[in-house]
């Protein structure tokens, strides 16, 4: 008998259970349904002036005033699709999307929503100042660069990229150093924001190249290299030479090829030595394409024949943009066959088929 | 300007970016179609040739860049001028555009004021 | 005939409470991982606005990501593909296809469509390939970055090695010839890279059956349902496996199965573990325990990631017999990689992945349909000869499959509040039907065809490759199913 009534119970308590899930499906389809519709009317009236404001058309700030009127009930979708918007342009489109937030006095929200207990609503309302680009936001950012949640350290430091205030660069690097047993930001959100502040984040990479901590050291090198600084150029020197981290020496060598001039052929060159750390040859190898100076030309040539197949292949990628000295190399090179041979064949129909030329006569089986 | 106002495409798979544009070149004077894919865009552009297209590079089915190197192919309407629109900034991808054969390049975030002067610049240079 | 129903009763008396337990424990971890992927789901959702796949898009530092796509015969469909794929919003990625000796057209179609020209290219031997390279090919406008190798036929994972030796980015994509991708698929993945550098090592996504969906260019462009039951069905099935499933071991830090349809890795650990093992059925499973183990070897610190976003879409068998084939070889490959890493059982120095997913594989997806099945007959025959009262018949069935379709159904509920990717109504009710349907029949064949292949794997040696009709996604709006 107790075993049925335990079957019966099952089986109702089951039953009954997936009725309640089937009903909640609907009934969350309807209300999400509903509530998009909802809110796609209440904003509806507004789009064309939200359209007018987004385009930088309201220089006036009639629109935005007009806009910034509606109900508190209308106010919300506005707001996110203004955000959205937001996110999309730039220059006085982007203005005058600040202005109309700022009416409804939603930034200084957001400022106060920085010191909430959530870390969604930090990161949230960091990544909307963000977006605003305002300078005077820049102070309340920085702190968040040591905020406990490791999401809103990443949002922050992507914030202050758009931003782009030069006094956040030293904060950024900073932020990289890991904090009573958090780690640091990561290296490439760091970079990227860096790159997001320009050549204002020099004297803060330089810094760091010279005294920073490895990461720092990396994120500096790695900015030099995507922005080609050659303010910074005798410190990567100095890294590439000296440094005790391999990731360093790498990325200021990429830095080298792309801010260096013909002086730094030879240094270059010499991290292409067999000896070097595999890594830091193939690095060294492409800065020296990078670079393009024509004298590198011998050391590549040579490289053809190295036993690391990617290296030999990257230096007759190389070889192919130091113009005329390189494709004259590789031509030579290609003619005496063998696997050195091939690999210059390829690289320079490579070349021949972006330059549009046709088809090189002696590659190809 | 001549008499009938100058029919330009666009084409954004973004209803935000296609309301911004539509809205910024219509006060401008244009006459836009507006659509939000690359096949719709190549028949819209096919079935009546506009002066302009402005053609987002990222979207479903075909890109910015097919349309655009299908564009080119047909004698109807290789001469449809072309501004490509794009997040993507690397300069390989802005070759690659100009390759196909595009006339300017704006690249996303965007100003629409901006958009309007590079619009206008490309038709001034065709004539 | 007394002395048999002696004997059943005398059994069924001994496992009678066992198997029930069995089912309950099965279904009730089943549960427990269905809550933990709400919650990350929960923290997912809030963070979709702030997340900044936006900004990673206009990055210039992001990754770069070579794209792997093995091809034995897919003529139908590759230029679509390739397209699609070429097409990906990323900031820097390449393409390479294998074409792994196809007997049909698909090189004759790419080299048309793409203006392929051969080059001599020697290629690196990083990871282990056996089978002759024949040529390599690039398209003639030497920019766009697809990278074409033709070898001799030796199957997929060999193709998979062969595409790392050709790929030149520092992330490598495993993605079958007949993955859909959405545009973002490349952005989402390859995030958790960009946002813990240092540890992850590798990531996967949410695959979807794309039975239903209309495919224009190599993308779903509208979701819908299949046609086919057998079909409408995977998609509950897939639903439940995939989205929580997984997101539930990720959260629990030990992921141990990226489907080999779409997986993000960073290539130097790929060549590190010596690539894909040569001639495994289960290659996706085998290659994530055995980066476990080697990382966890090395006593390095590493994260493998699942994302729980949906993001590809695979053509799922709309046959019977197509469906057999699969299920069998996928058992096959999951007896394969449980034995070949038996040792990594219950091992503390493999944290959880030894003591915690892998005795789950074993017990729960290894040892399932055996158990269900012999539940089955156990139960039927004893009450056939009367040995067990319908009580216990009834009490059986809602633990084993009651349970399920109670599961099926939330997972259904955390669907619909987070992505809700079926927009038509009808299409809801398909879903929640296939979600019930699944337990009835289905269940039950699928047992037995996973149970063939678990016999398959234990009687012979030489591993039978499931070919795969593929129709082709090559039609505009045509919907499959």
């Amino acid at each position: 008998m107790n075993s049925v009534q335990l079957l019966v119970g099952s089986i109702l308590s089951m039953a009954a259970v997936s009725v309640l899930l089937v009903a909640v499906v609907a009934t969350s389809r309807i209300g999400r349904l509903v509530l998009d519709a909802s809110r796609q009317a209440a904003a509806a009236p507004y789009r064309g002036l939200l359209l007018t404001v987004a385009a930088g058309d309201d220089d006036s700030g009639a629109a935005a005033a007009q806009v910034s009127a509606v109900s508190d009930r209308a106010w919300s979708p506005v707001r996110d699709a203004a955000v959205a918007l937001l996110s999309k342009v730039r220059g006085e489109a982007a203005v005058h999307l600040v202005r109309l937030l700022d009416e409804r006095r939603e930034l200084d929200k957001a400022r106060a929503a920085l010191r909430s207990r959530s870390a969604v609503r930090r990161a949230r309302n960091a990544h909307l100042l963000g977006l605003a680009g305002r300078d005077q936001d820049v102070d309340v950012l920085i702190p968040l660069l040591a905020d406990r949640s490791s999401e809103v350290r990443m949002v922050a430091a992507r914030s202050l990229g758009l931003v782009g205030a030069d006094r956040a660069a030293g904060a950024l690097i900073g932020a990289l150093a890991p904090v009573r047993r958090r780690p640091g930001i990561p290296t490439a959100v760091a970079a990227e924001a860096l790159l997001g502040l320009g050549v204002r984040a020099l004297p803060a990479i330089r810094e760091a190249l010279t005294t920073g901590e490895i990461d720092q050291r990396v994120v500096a090198a790695m900015v030099a290299a995507d922005g080609a600084y050659s303010g910074v150029l005798p410190q990567l020197r100095d890294r590439l030479v000296n440094d005790q981290e391999l990731d360093v020496r790498m990325f200021a060598a990429r830095a080298v090829g792309a801010a260096g001039s013909r002086d730094d052929m030879a240094v270059l060159a010499t991290h292409t030595a067999d000896g070097q750390p595999a890594e830091l040859r193939r690095t060294a190898v492409a800065a020296l394409g990078e670079l393009g100076d024509p004298s590198a030309g011998t050391v590549l040539v040579q490289l053809l024949a190295d036993p690391d197949i990617r290296l030999a292949q990257l230096a007759a990628e190389a070889l192919a943009r130091l113009g005329h000295t390189g494709l004259d190399l590789l031509s030579v090179v290609a003619l005496a066959g063998g696997r050195s041979g091939r690999i210059a064949a390829v690289a320079l129909s490579m070349a021949r088929l972006r330059d549009g030329a046709e088809l090189y006569s002696g590659v190809g089986s | 300007m001549g008499s009938a106002p100058v029919r330009v495409v666009i084409a954004d798979d973004d209803p935000d970016i296609r309301d911004l544009v539509m809205y910024k070149l219509t006060q401008a004077g244009f006459d836009v179609v507006a659509v939000s894919d690359g096949a719709s865009a190549l028949a819209a552009i096919e079935s009546d040739p506009p002066r302009l297209a402005v053609l987002d590079v990222m979207m479903p089915g075909l890109s910015g860049v097919d349309v655009l190197r299908r564009l080119r192919e047909n004698d109807v309407t290789r001469e449809v001028r072309v501004v490509l629109l794009t997040a993507r900034i690397r300069d390989s991808d802005v070759d690659a555009g100009f390759e196909a054969g595009a006339d300017d390049y704006v690249a996303k975030p965007f100003s629409p004021r901006e958009l309007v002067h590079r619009v206008n610049s490309v038709l001034a240079r065709s004539g | 005939m007394h002395d048999l129903r002696e004997l059943l009763a005398a059994v069924l008396r001994t496992v009678e409470e066992p198997l029930i337990g069995y089912f309950l424990l099965i279904n009730s971890s089943y549960l427990l991982l269905v809550l933990l992927a709400a919650v990350s789901l929960v923290g997912h959702m809030r963070r979709t606005r702030h997340r900044g796949a936006a900004e990673s898009l206009r990055g210039r530092l992001a990754p770069g990501v070579s794209v792997i796509m093995p091809a034995y015969n897919e003529a139908a469909g590759i230029v679509a593909a390739v397209q699609a794929m070429l097409a990906l919003r990323y900031p820097r990625h390449e393409v390479v296809v294998v074409d792994d000796g196809s007997t049909d057209d698909t090189f004759g179609r790419l080299a048309a469509a793409f203006d392929l020209v051969e080059l001599d290219r020697v290629l690196p031997a990083e990871v282990p390939v056996t089978a002759p390279v024949h040529a390599v090919a690039v398209p003639r406008d030497g920019r766009t970055r697809l990278v074409v190798v033709r070898k001799e036929n030796s199957g997929k994972t060999e193709a998979v090695n062969a595409g790392i030796n050709a790929s030149a980015e520092p992330l490598v994509a495993v993605v079958d010839a007949d993955s859909l991708l959405d545009p973002d698929a490349l952005l989402t993945v390859a995030k958790p890279f960009t946002d813990d550098p240092t540890r992850v090592v590798a990531t996967g996504g949410v695959i979807r059956p794309a039975n239903g969906c209309t495919v224009v260019a190599g993308r779903v462009v509208r979701i819908g349902m299949p046609a086919r039951w057998l079909a409408r069905i995977q998609v509950a099935e897939y639903l439940r496996a995939f989205l929580l499933g997984r997101a539930g071991w990720s959260r629990l830090g030990a992921v141990v199965l990226i489907s080999g349809a779409f997986g993000l890795f960073r290539r130097d650990v790929l060549v590190e573990v010596g690539g894909m093992r040569a001639g495994t059925l289960g290659e996706d499973f085998d290659l994530v325990v055995r980066m476990h183990k080697h990382l966890r070897d090395q006593r390095r610190d590493y994260r493998i990631v699942f994302v729980a976003e949906p993001i590809a879409w695979t053509e799922v068998p709309s046959t019977a017999a197509v469906l057999r084939r699969q299920r069998r070889r996928w058992h096959r490959g999951l007896w394969e990689t449980l034995w070949t890493y038996r040792g990594m059982v219950g091992r503390r120095r493999y944290g959880r992945v030894g003591t915690v997913a892998l005795p789950w594989y074993w017990l729960f997806e290894l040892l399932a349909p055996v158990l269900e099945l012999g539940g089955l007959v156990l139960v039927t025959a004893g009450l056939a000869v009367g040995a067990v009262g319908p009580g216990y018949v009834g009490l059986f069935l809602a633990v084993a499959y009651g349970y399920a379709i109670v599961l099926s159904l939330a997972v259904l509920v955390i669907e619909e509040l987070s992505f809700h990717k079926y927009p038509r109504w009808q299409d809801l009710a398909v879903l929640l039907a296939a979600a019930v349907l699944e337990n009835v029949g289905y269940r039950q064949i699928t047992a037995w065809w996973r149970l063939e292949g678990a016999w398959q794997a234990v009687t012979r040696r030489t591993p039978v490759w499931g070919a795969m009709a593929r129709q082709g996604f090559t039609n505009s709006g045509v919907d499959h199913g």
